[in-house]
């Protein structure tokens, strides 16, 4: 059977407005309400915001004149009073940690590995299978690291109980083997990964009893309709491979990897996170269970860089004064007031450079300028005018004007090529440790070597915790051996080479491994 | 000012409410879904609407927030529905109903099927143009595209429909389904 014919494709398409369901009215009042709500609240704030602004230009005019009719500032500092107000900590509430997904993963730091540790030369552990927390065995951090080390085994997958498995699960097993036939054998629910409330059931490829990494089919349930579909990760269905076999005589022990990979751990800096100082095993670092080196992906190799942030600050909170930063800051020729949407965070201005092309700058709900993007190309010629260490020079150049002063280095932690383009993800480091919530990402067009988009947020302000209050490397590898939950995949190293068998950290959420810095416990 | 924000997002909100809905069901396939976005569109309208000087068109300023609302969810999405049907409905449908009245709503869930595996883009185009019934110089107006953008992609958006509807009928119906 041929094409269809376009006119009768048409007449489907008018038809699809009949067949569809009209609003539910209630769904529709109370939307309403909220919207009203909403509205309400809104002018609040702004009330609010607006008193407040008055308040604090009346008590700095207030203060001023207590000052100067007092003669000292320091005298009046020792006012209880004052010294109350004085004392009072800018934020006593931590903002709520974020969900990190997936791509935001990928997009966060990745610790440099450090020259292996003696721990990886210590004996494998022999005992003690519970798990550990700070207050309870403190006592375990005075023993040698051989004999408290005893990570989650890696076979917990297999020992634990049969699980009863719920009707969606069943019904998302069996639309599997429909549509895979024997192949469906291979997968297994993964209900870490799963989200049974959604009807959504996670699979994960399973081959001679151990994952594959990497490797997943996601069922989904409509438990309105009966509708199910299925998505592959990665997007396409990976051929059968030479999986490395390795006999479990010829494996090196759980804990012998697990201390390689404590060798990995250094302090990172979470901004946006309750817990903010934590120890990070490097993510991208697995074990190879036969030989016992450490391996990873090229992808994934990271550069610290040498980056003195200036703190440009800029703030834009009209069209017109959008364009003016484009032209004068970037070099993006644009005039009048764009085209204003409110973004899920902050808002957006784009003009039209013609072409089909156009640039979109953004700001966050403040004003302040959080980056732009150039949609379309600069130069439509193939041929690259800059290489890709110039191209990398120049991004840097450009983010170091922006970077709050603070900042002294970043580290280069991933390194995209898209066509004609490189996108370069940056990574701040405050006092030698990694902030890896907050990166800047950095395109160069190569025909061009002109820098086509930059984001991030420029102007935060890192209040670094207290290092000292940290445990040490010591104590922190003794936390992670008792704790950190490893298992066995088949990992492919790339598409050329064969998957072979590794140690991982076992992934229990989508955000890293990782513990608090202070407690040593696991953060969730 | 707080009456005066509440009443006038209350007003566009009646006066809109309907056209997202239908854009976003449209889009998304999904009734829950074209529900909650149409939701989060007049939530960020908010947001900007005390900024409002007139310049754009109202419709075009939420048909605009609602592309991108779209856009987002088809980026967290990710589905790929490969295998996607719905034939419990439709296996439900058939019994009572005469076979070409079963055929035709076949058909209609043939296209909506394939409506969802087109390029987010080409589909905001589709639904606009073919299922709203926009003109030309509607859906240029409403997307901030020329006209021309606009032929082009209707006819792209129809290109992949027709190539999507003829693989389906070769393969005797790809979703796995027989009936």
């Amino acid at each position: 059977m041929g094409l269809l014919d376009e006119e009768y494709v048409i007449q489907m398409l008018r038809q699809i407005k009949q067949e569809s369901p009209p609003p539910r009215q209630e769904w529709k009042r109370v939307g309403k309400e909220k919207l009203l709500r909403q509205a309400n609240r809104v002018w609040w704030k702004q009330k609010v915001v607006r008193v407040v602004t008055a308040t604090s230009t009346f008590a700095v005019a207030a203060l001023l004149g207590v000052w100067i009719s007092n003669g000292s500032f320091i005298k009046r500092t020792t006012d209880p009073l004052w010294i109350q107000f004085q004392g009072a900590p800018i934020s006593t509430i931590s903002p709520p940690e974020l969900p990190i997904k997936q791509d935001d993963v990928n997009n966060e730091a990745v610790p440099s590995p450090k020259a292996e540790k003696q721990l990886s030369d210590q004996p494998p552990a022999q005992t003690k299978a519970q798990q550990p927390k700070k207050s309870q065995d403190q006592a375990a951090l005075n023993e040698p690291i051989s004999a408290v080390a005893s990570p989650k085994a890696s076979m917990e997958r297999e020992k634990s109980p049969k699980r009863h498995k719920t009707a969606v699960e069943e019904q998302a097993e069996r639309f599997l083997r429909d549509k895979l036939g024997d192949k469906s054998a291979q997968y297994e629910v993964d209900i870490v990964h799963s989200k049974l409330g959604d009807g959504q059931i996670a699979f994960r490829r399973v081959v001679a009893g151990i994952p594959q990494q990497e490797s997943s089919v996601t069922v989904k349930v409509d438990e309105h309709n009966g509708e199910m579909s299925l998505l592959y990760y990665p997007d396409f269905e990976q051929a059968s491979a030479n999986f490395e076999q390795v006999q479990p005589a010829d494996r090196i022990e759980e804990t012998v990897a697990a201390g390689k990979l404590a060798a990995t751990l250094r302090l990172v800096y979470v901004a946006k996170a309750q817990h903010k100082l934590r120890y990070m095993p490097d993510p991208h670092i697995f074990i190879d269970a036969k030989s016992g080196q450490m391996v990873r992906s090229k992808q994934h190799e990271t550069v610290v860089l040498a980056a003195e942030g200036k703190g440009n600050r800029l703030t834009v909170k009209e069209g017109e004064k959008g364009a003016e930063l484009l032209s004068n800051e970037f070099g993006f020729a644009v005039s009048g007031k764009g085209f204003m949407i409110a973004e899920k965070n902050g808002y957006s201005f784009t003009w039209s450079l013609g072409e089909g092309r156009s640039i979109k700058l953004f700001t966050d709900d403040n004003g302040v300028f959080t980056g732009y993007v150039l949609k379309g190309s600069v130069e439509r010629q193939n041929s690259h005018v800059v290489t890709m260490e110039q191209a990398q020079e120049a991004a840097l150049n450009q983010l170091k004007n922006y970077l709050p002063s603070q900042i002294r280095e970043v580290s280069l932690e991933e390194v995209r090529q898209n066509i004609g383009a490189t996108q370069f993800t940056f990574v701040p480091f405050i006092q030698g440790m990694p902030v890896i919530d907050s990166p800047y990402v950095v395109t160069v067009e190569l025909s061009s070597g002109k820098i086509t988009s930059m984001t991030g947020e420029f102007t935060r302000e890192f209040v670094l915790p207290n290092q000292t209050e940290a445990l040490s490397e010591q104590d922190a590898a003794k936390y992670f051996m008792m704790q950190v939950p490893l298992e066995l995949v088949h990992w492919t190293p790339n598409d050329k080479e064969a998957p072979i068998l590794v140690y991982q950290i076992q992934s229990s959420s989508e955000k890293p491994w990782s513990m608090d810095a202070k407690t040593g416990e696991v953060v969730k | 000012m707080s009456e005066d924000l509440s009443e006038r997002i209350g007003v566009i909100y009646e006066a809109y409410y309907d056209d997202i809905y239908h854009f976003l069901l449209y889009f998304t396939g999904r009734q829950e879904d074209a529900e909650d976005m149409v939701q989060e569109v007049f939530s960020r309208l908010l947001r900007i609407l005390p900024k409002y000087d007139g310049r754009v068109a109202m419709k075009t300023w939420l048909f605009s927030i609602a592309k991108h609302i779209a856009i987002d969810h088809y980026r967290k999405q990710k589905w790929q529905r490969l295998f996607s049907n719905n034939w419990l409905s439709i296996m439900k449908s058939k019994e009572g109903l005469p076979e070409s009245e079963f055929e035709a709503k076949e058909e209609v869930q043939r296209i909506k099927r394939a409506l969802q595996k087109i390029k987010p883009h080409l589909r905001i185009i589709v639904i606009l143009r073919y299922i709203k019934e926009y003109s030309v110089k509607e859906t240029a107006e409403v997307l901030e595209i020329p006209e021309t953008k606009v032929r082009v992609d209707c006819h792209r958006g129809l290109k992949a429909l027709q190539n999507i509807l003829g693989e389906s009928a070769e393969e005797g119906i790809a979703n796995g389904f027989a009936r």
